[in-house]
């Protein structure tokens, strides 16, 4: 299994697909300040992308491909304009 | 010519007459936005079905109009009388070209250079009106205020970082449609893999909603980000999600970092340096000049003077190459040389106030007017372009009918086939109650002429309904390329038969089961290639659906060359999921065990792959084409491969049904469930326990009687000397039914019990019969 889980952290492994979006939803949803270890990612589907965005992930640990750091910058680039009218689920 | 590409024609011949119109309207009326919204709408489409055949001239000429008309619909243009003429010769191109495909199959490649002409036209004209019609602002008014826009949410340094290099970027904005997850889609593999990624930024199209309610299902990001491959390549990348993708080309200019301004971002054609004669307008040249006086008055820093510099000779060197003014090529070079050495913009300054605007903007002498040009390739095509533009009467015999109208038919003349019947009864009445053989005889021969007249018109009804396999099949190509390689998994996928034709519901009710069944193919069937090596198999898997016709029925079987199913492991998850008994676990043999797959609940996160995560398995699979008549088999052999074969009804409206009796009532089975009927002496039949059985041609059949089967009460069958059995196909087994009579093989609509006797198993439905007899058709499946 890609997704792995205990009570204080998420990891996510290789390949994960739009079919781990919703397990990983729910585990931030139950752990909310949990920490997601992505360390071993290879890729991981939109879906479950947009999760990680939605929640704000506090405790994030990124994968080594410098594409994910990229993408990480870009999205926290945009963070302050998507904030201002933004409901968190927290 | 395939039937796909005859329906491509019909339709991109109606777009293309439709757009003209709506075109000369567009001039009449140039603010009907419902207008430019269908004028769009109407090019995208003839783009989109274009890509399917690869006709890349006619993509090219639709994909230019198609930018154009979205600047006309964003305001950005206005529709004026050149602006139409520029349309109406791409779509005059367009009709051009689907002569020629009618005929030869393909787009001529004649055509090649004619749609590069077209489609760099209207884009000419696109760029000098959005030049003209912005404001001359410090950063040059030379990009849609929306491009800069998406370039803010960048990064700051990973922006400076790209445009540093000087190349010459693009920028991008890709707006995922928010039910692509359902095609099998990932946008973010898609942007990761995006030749010549320098920058992006990625930000949510609609705030984020509590996580509570978030549909994970639903795409909702805008990636924006800047790339220094080619437009064509990236248009190539993103060839299938064109429409959500907007490309602009962008030359790269020093960043004017003070005060967080972005660069100033230019297009391409400046500095392209190609003479492109007609692109250049006065107002286009005095422009850029404008612009680069505007860059040079910026603040710099010391860090990005240089690279300033650099651009703005560059930007100039091709404007001058670009108008022909080659004269002050050196010049300018000197201007740059000085300006660098002194680290100041000002001998750039003075060169540029020397230029002298209009001389520049002067059409270049070094391109004679374009009409004395000698022939190239394209110009028997250019005499041609002249001609007016009245599309030749091309005597289309082709009707486009709402299937709503061909299904009303449909229905009249399955009342019809109904109503025919009742001619029999009567025949039948008049020999036996009017004893009038002579009537009788005349009423059949009668019957005869209708019953011929009534099959060829739904042999012709249904004709019109068939439509070819391949409409489905087709989008499966890119459902397994885009699954697959998220999957990171090679796969090929061989179609054959798609030319197969079959009732156009049957086509609709298709898609669902098929697209399901490939996803369990690549993402259980097929192995991953290391996988496949290490078992000495290609490393490339192989699906294979074949499409052809059996008899009435069609069969479509889709193929795999993966790693199979376990027998035991599926009987171990059907027992654990407890939906077979202990003993069941252990009489069940190999290929019933297969068939456990189809066993409501026996899906899970493993074996299903649905995307949107439904949780559907294979029992909707089975239900949904039984629904419309099918069945659906499946055979594995664990390393080998699975195959999964579906039999559909060819139509769906009449069908065909053996009247028997039980117990003094008429019942009906569909015919094609039925084998053969054979009259067994009753002391061949077999008493094994309480079951019975008997034996055909070496083969054990089972015996069930009919009548206990509907909990009727059983005739004394037992006592006959002689037993009528129909022997028919149920699943994949044989088994026999004993029935009291039979009475003829007859063609009836069988509809669907409703009210509260939907809730009877056991029967299709039921049929009106020509003497009004209401005919309850059995499920032999349900009831065994």
């Amino acid at each position: 299994m890609p997704v792995e889980s205990d009570s204080e952290r998420l990891s996510l492994r290789g390949h994960c697909t739009v079919e781990e979006a919703e397990s990983v939803l729910e585990w931030i949803l139950q752990h909310p300040q949990g920490e997601i270890d992505l360390s071993e990612l290879e890729h991981m589907h939109m879906s479950i992308f947009q999760i990680l965005l939605a929640a704000g992930a506090p405790r994030l640990r990124l994968p080594r491909d410098p594409f994910w750091q990229q993408l990480w910058r870009g999205a926290a680039a945009t963070e302050g304009d998507s904030h201002e009218n933004c409901t968190r689920g927290r | 010519m395939t039937p796909l590409l005859e329906q491509f024609l019909i339709e991109a011949r109606e777009y293309v007459e439709e757009t003209a119109k709506g075109l000369l309207a567009l001039e009449q009326r140039p603010g009907d936005a419902e207008l430019i919204d269908a004028l769009f709408r109407r090019i995208h489409t003839l783009k989109g079905n274009a890509g399917l055949f690869g006709f890349r001239p006619l993509i090219e000429v639709s994909h230019a109009a198609e930018d154009i008309l979205d600047d006309v619909r964003e305001g950005a243009l206005a529709p004026d009388a050149e602006l139409v003429d520029a349309l109406l010769q791409a779509v005059d191109a367009a009709a051009r070209m689907l002569d020629g495909i009618e005929q030869t199959g393909t787009v001529d490649e004649r055509f090649e250079p004619e749609a590069g002409e077209i489609a760099r036209r209207l884009r000419s004209g696109r760029l000098s009106a959005a030049g003209s019609s912005s404001t001359s602002s410090s950063l040059g008014g030379r990009v849609t205020p929306a491009v800069s826009e998406w370039i803010q949410h960048i990064p700051k340094e990973d922006c400076e970082r790209a445009l540093s290099t000087g190349a010459p970027l693009a920028a991008v904005q890709y707006i995922p449609e928010p039910e692509c997850f359902f095609k099998g889609e990932d946008p973010l593999f898609t942007v990761r893999q995006v030749p010549g990624l320098l920058a992006l930024s990625v930000r949510p199209k609609t705030p984020w909603p509590s996580l509570e309610v978030m549909d994970v299902y639903q795409a909702n990001l805008v990636y924006e980000l800047l790339s220094d491959a080619p437009v064509p390549v990236l248009e190539e990348h993103f060839q299938y999600v064109l429409d959500q993708v907007t490309i602009c080309p962008l030359a790269a200019e020093s960043a004017a970092a003070s005060g967080g301004a972005v660069a100033a971002p230019q297009t391409h054609a400046g500095s392209s340096g190609a003479p492109a004669d007609d692109v250049f307008s006065p107002e286009i040249a005095a422009e850029i000049l404008a612009a680069q006086k505007a860059l040079l008055d910026l603040p710099a820093t010391p860090e990005t003077h240089g690279g300033r510099i650099v651009s703005v000779g560059k930007t100039l060197e091709s404007l001058l190459q670009a108008t022909g003014r080659t004269a002050d090529l050196a010049s300018l070079a000197r201007a740059v040389q000085q300006a660098n050495a002194e680290s100041s913009s000002e001998p750039l300054k003075q060169w540029l106030d020397g230029v002298r605007l209009t001389e520049c903007a002067r059409p270049a002498p070094a391109h004679p007017a374009q009409e004395t040009r000698p022939a190239s390739p394209a110009a028997p095509v250019t005499s041609k372009q002249r001609e007016p533009a009245i599309p030749e009467s091309v005597s289309t015999t082709v009707l486009k009918v709402p299937i709503g109208k061909v299904d009303r038919l449909m229905e009249l003349i399955g009342e019809m086939v109904v109503a025919k019947n009742a001619l029999l009864y009567l025949a039948g009445r008049a020999e036996q109650e009017f004893t009038s053989p002579e009537l009788s005889r005349e009423i059949k021969s009668h019957y005869a002429v209708i019953h011929r007249i009534v099959q060829e018109m739904q042999d012709g009804i249904q004709q019109v309904r068939m439509l070819p396999v391949g409409t489905v099949l087709q989008r499966f190509p890119r459902l397994v390329r885009d699954l697959s390689r998220t999957l990171g998994k090679e796969v090929e996928l061989v179609i054959e038969g798609e030319d197969t034709e079959v009732d156009k519901h049957v086509v609709d009710a298709l898609a669902d089961p098929l697209v399901h069944i490939l996803r369990n193919s690549l993402d259980h069937g097929i192995e991953t290639p290391e996988e496949r090596l290490q078992r000495g198999k290609n490393p490339r898997g192989r699906i294979c659906i074949r499409a052809s016709q059996e008899g009435d029925r069609a069969r479509i079987q889709i193929e795999d060359d993966g790693r199979g199913m376990d027998p035991q492991i599926l009987k171990r998850k059907a027992y654990e999921k407890k939906l077979i008994s202990e003993e069941t676990l252990e009489s069940l043999d190999d290929e019933k065990a297969m068939q456990l797959v189809f066993l409501p609940g026996f899906s899970t996160s493993e074996t299903v792959t649905d995307v949107s995560g439904r949780g559907v398995g294979m029992d909707v699979v089975r239900r949904s084409l039984e629904r419309i008549g099918g069945t659906v088999a499946l055979s594995s052999r664990p390393g080998v491969g699975t195959c999964i074969t579906l039999l559909l009804p060819l139509s769906m409206a009449v069908s065909r049904v053996l009247g028997i009796e039980l117990n003094g009532q008429p019942f009906g089975i569909p015919l094609e469930d039925v084998l053969e009927t054979v009259r067994v002496p009753s002391r061949h039949i077999h008493h094994i326990r309480d079951r019975k059985a008997m034996v055909l041609r070496g083969q054990v059949i089972p015996l069930y009687s009919a009548a206990a089967l509907l909990d009727l009460n059983a005739t004394a069958t037992d006592e006959q000397d002689e037993m009528l059995v129909l022997v028919a196909r149920c699943a994949s087994s044989t088994v026999g039914l004993i029935v009291d009579g039979l009475t003829q093989a007859m063609e009836v609509i069988v509809k669907p019990l409703d009210g509260p006797l939907a809730q009877l198993s056991g029967y299709v439905g039921a049929a009106l019969l020509g003497d009004g007899t209401v005919l309850p058709v059995l499920n032999l499946k349900e009831l065994l």
